[in-house]
């Protein structure tokens, strides 16, 4: 279990920096080259990463204007702000999950 | 296994569809990819959000270092060693701040909106270029001098945008940018002369012929003449004209007669060039709108001191339309004031030595001619003095977001200005002064360097429009005004407000007001001046035609009367001045309300409602509940008097409702003819009879809209409010139902839509050391996530004002900082 905790942590830490430097598409790079790694990974486990990632760099975000922001967005978008947050998780989860998955299903091919 | 592979097929179509959605716009949803992205995405806004500490940056063309502090409210303040790198550091911080303000702007004044936000703003980009705003700027910009002073400063200022533009990554874009999928272009110079056009349309477009032609289809010339005169009935001019009191001017009223069939043609075929917005139309004819500037000689100071004071009314936005900087270059130049995002210099504000502020001069500085074309459908020539002329042709294309043309077009001039086309296939021209316009940059830049209020004066003469009651106090204590600009003078009758034969030369302008006839006073025996768009001069005193259906100078009255009531007037008066709640209008209306309805004592809901207007204490407090009737009755008289000026045929265009001033004068003609309502045949109503009628109406929709006079429902904080739109119209980033005190006709007007108001407030005491206090609704950033994008709005609602910080010095700025920025020249 440690093993996998390690896994996913050290892929969240890899699409964080990679999103940081390269930019949103880093999630599926990262993604698709950890499945290529690790075949018997579940895909869950890059969702998984990708949405720790991505909520490790907006958690490096000031709250405050955070705050605000969710605010201001959510009501662009008529959502609670909160759900602006969790679109933008629920986005990355599903990048890299469907990604991870693609990868699977073609090696198993 | 089936299920495993339905599972990777969903994981395949799940990835190209967001893959889709992450790389390109689908709708009014921009590329979901570079927007979520939490390190560059919109999430970076919230990052950006707050001014660091400090911070360097680096600006093509700085001749040396520029040192800013940004003080506790977040107010730049520019320690430079020439103008042009002070001008080069404004343009950087303001790119900073405002970079999506800017350029809309720009391209609002371009006619080029549609290349950033798509082709639904076609009909506003068509707009500008068909008015000739774009054309003119760049006709301006190429006929300056490379090495003339305004061409220098718009390239400093230029080059401090851009160097701001430049360094902008992905993570450093304004939130409205990651909305809408764009970078922000970079910076012209002509922008600057693009964004001065646009406010020459915002103050000096007017209608007056359109209008008085509607009019005069549906109720005569004579009728129309009077009804949009060209003289306020109540005259409380700028220019002092030796009077202790307004003077009333009230004539009989022609009676509204039949319109002779070419004055119907001519009402139908006009209307080509757009009118004023709808809000706006309704806030001008309700005396809701306006500016209003005022200052106050020493002697008639508490302190001994001038002191000035300036509110200037727009149209209220978020980030305001203002922005606040303080210039400082050693021994040449100490600024302090707002500018508008994009204009190379300070706009209105104060050095050590003197303080200046504007209102609108509402004068009549554009005409329309009917043109002879050689082609009805594609003219190249138009006729003049029996002889053609050559139109200019400048073809047109527009463009979207991607860069395709999506539509094209043909611009046509004639040596007047552009020529369009009714609706009923005519052609003609407008001349207005704002396409002509001259060095008014090149004038503000010497202006701010005046030790006195007359060589203030001097220097911003050649200002030409949009023109401004230019109202100016100095630290000797002298005040004055002048209503600067260009003022046309007309052939024949010297008219504005009718429409001129194209086909002869003699209509043409044949010169300006010279400078010595504007109206203007410099230290009157009064002690006192102010302006708030009235007529600036009493036509006994100067009778040449300045412009027509003036507003009902109830501002103008009220302010006056509390500048003679007050012999010792503080800064703190002039303060509570700007949102004083009482209404000279309501003064006068409201006797001849509660005098009708005396006349029907068996009518319960008129004495209801009269017992109700008798509480009110004519003042628009927030927490007051009588004013709530008065204004309904209000808006329930103009129907009922005005009846005749509803066209039967909606191919025939409405004129506006004339002004209040016209009611108080018809007020003194109880039995005119346009108090008889058309639709009552056999009934002809006289004056009582129409203000009952108003007030019955006003309290029946005043219950069924608000309940029981004392329930709370009528408080006025309730009804009126000050609605500021974020410039992209999005709600949630907007500051929408905020509380403020003032009605129709007060100091602080309130407009229906609640979208006009004071947009920047401002006192300064002209002592020993200046003194001076402002605000704006808003706050000095564009960041919707920064606490500095709404800080000053509360206490702009309640009336206040902050204390100004004006740092001689650097170091003296250090002891308020909020932020540092060195700017050093760049590459």
């Amino acid at each position: 279990v440690s093993a996998r905790v390690a896994g996913i942590a050290l892929l969240a830490a890899v699409m964080a920096v990679g999103t940081w430097f390269g930019g949103w598409w880093a999630l599926i790079a990262a993604a698709a080259l950890w499945q290529l790694i690790r075949r018997q990974a579940s895909p869950w486990h890059a969702g998984l990463a990708a949405l720790l990632g991505w909520g490790a760099l907006l958690l490096m975000i000031p709250a405050t204007p955070m705050g605000r922001l969710m605010e201001r967005l959510g009501g662009i978008v008529r959502l609670p702000s909160w759900a602006t947050v969790a679109v933008t998780l629920a986005y990355a989860a599903l990048l890299g999950w469907s990604s991870a998955r693609l990868v699977r299903a073609v090696r198993s091919r | 296994m089936m299920l495993r592979r339905l599972g990777d097929v969903l994981a395949g179509a799940l990835l190209a569809g967001l893959l889709l959605l992450s790389v390109r716009r689908t709708g009014p949803l921009p590329a979901l990819g570079p927007l979520l992205d939490p390190a560059s995405g919109v999430w970076s806004v919230a990052r950006q959000a707050e001014l660091p500490p400090s911070s360097r940056g680096a600006v093509h063309g700085l001749l040396a270092g520029v040192s800013i502090r940004y003080d506790l409210r977040a107010v730049p303040h520019i320690f430079a060693a020439s103008e042009a790198d002070a001008i080069r550091a404004l343009g950087y911080v303001v790119a900073r701040d405002r970079l999506l303000q800017m350029e809309l702007q720009w391209r609002a004044g371009a006619g080029r909106l549609t290349e950033l936000a798509g082709r639904g703003l076609l009909p506003i980009d068509r707009e500008s270029r068909e008015l000739g705003l774009a054309d003119a700027a760049e006709r301006r910009l190429a006929a300056l001098a490379p090495a003339s002073r305004e061409r220098r400063l718009l390239d400093a200022f230029a080059d401090g945008v851009n160097a701001w533009i430049d360094d902008l990554g992905p993570r450093d874009l304004p939130l409205e940018y990651h909305l809408l999928g764009r970078r922000p272009a970079r910076w012209a110079a002509v922008n600057s002369l693009y964004l001065l056009g646009r406010m020459g349309w915002t103050l000096a477009l007017s209608d007056l012929e359109d209008n008085r032609e509607a009019a005069a289809a549906l109720v005569g010339a004579a009728a129309a003449d009077a009804l949009y005169p060209r003289n306020s009935p109540i005259q409380e001019p700028v220019q002092p004209n030796g009077q202790r009191a307004p003077r009333d001017d009230f004539a009989r009223l022609p009676p509204p007669a039949s319109p002779t069939l070419a004055a119907i043609r001519q009402a139908q075929s006009s209307g080509e060039v757009p009118r004023r917005s709808g809000t706006e139309e309704e806030g001008r004819s309700l005396d809701a709108l306006g500016s209003n500037n005022w200052a106050v000689a020493p002697w008639r100071t508490r302190d001994g001191y001038a002191l000035l004071a300036g509110d200037p009314h727009l149209e209220l936005s978020l980030p305001s339309i203002w922005y606040e900087a303080h210039l400082v270059v050693p021994d040449s130049l100490d600024v302090y004031g707002v500018t508008i995002p994009g204009a190379p210099g300070i706009t209105i504000g104060f050095t050590r030595d003197i303080a200046w502020t504007f209102t609108n001069a509402e004068a009549d500085v554009l005409d329309r001619y009917h043109e002879v074309v050689d082609d009805s459908m594609a003219p190249t020539r138009y006729r003049v003095d029996g002889r053609w002329r050559t139109i200019r042709l400048v073809p047109q294309s527009y463009q979207d977001p991607s860069g395709a043309v999506f539509a094209v077009d043909t611009l046509r001039f004639t040596h007047r200005g552009p020529l369009t086309r009714d609706r009923h296939g005519r052609w003609r021209s407008i001349r207005w002064t704002v396409l002509e316009a001259g060095h008014e940059l090149a004038a503000f830049a010497s202006a701010v360097r005046a030790r006195t209020a007359t060589a203030w004066l001097d220097s911003i003469a050649s200002y030409q429009a949009p023109a401004q009651n230019m109202l100016v106090a100095d630290r000797q204590g002298t005040i004055a005004i002048r209503t600067t600009g260009r003022f046309p003078i007309r052939p024949g009758a010297g008219r504005g407000d009718l429409v001129q034969r194209g086909d002869s030369s003699a209509a043409d302008w044949s010169g300006d007001w010279p400078i010595t006839e504007l109206p203007q006073a410099i230290n009157p025996v009064q002690g006192y001046l102010a302006s708030a768009n009235q007529q600036p001069i009493d036509p006994r005193v100067n009778s040449r035609y300045l412009g027509a259906n003036w507003y009902t100078p109830a501002r103008a009255l009220r302010i006056n009367a509390l500048l003679r009531a007050d012999s010792a007037v503080t800064p703190d008066a002039m303060r509570r001045y700007q949102t004083d709640p009482g209404s000279p209008l309501a003064d006068r209306l409201v006797p001849a309300l509660l005098t009708a309805a005396r006349r029907f004592p068996a009518r319960d809901s008129l004495q209801r409602a009269a017992g109700l207007l008798a509480q009110w204490d004519r003042r628009y407090t927030r927490e007051n509940e009588r004013a709530i009737l008065y204004e309904e009755a209000v808006r329930q008289l103009a129907p009922l008097l005005w009846d005749e000026l509803t066209p039967s045929s909606p191919a025939q265009p409405p004129p506006a409702t004339p002004g209040t001033a016209i009611v108080l004068e018809l007020l003194k003609d109880s039995t005119s003819l346009w108090w008889d309502m058309r639709a009552t045949r056999r009934v002809v109503e006289d004056r009582d009879a129409i203000l009952a009628e108003a007030l019955v109406r006003a309290l029946a929709v005043t219950l069924r809209q608000h309940g029981e006079p004392d329930s709370g429902g009528w408080r006025w904080e309730k009804l009126r409010h000050a609605n500021i739109y974020h410039l992209l119209r999005l709600p949630a980033l907007s500051a929408l139902g905020v509380p403020v005190q003032g009605g129709m006709s007060t100091l602080n007007p309130s407009s229906g839509s609640g979208s006009f108001g004071p947009s920047w407030r401002m006192v300064v005491e002209m002592g020993p050391e200046v003194r001076a206090w402002g605000i704006y609704p808003g706050g000095e950033s564009g960041n919707p996530a920064s606490s500095r994008y709404l800080d000053h709005l509360q206490a702009w609602s309640e009336g206040l004002l902050d204390t100004l910080f004006v740092p001689r010095t650097v170091d003296a700025a250090d002891t308020r900082l909020l932020s540092a920025l060195e700017l050093l020249p760049g590459p």
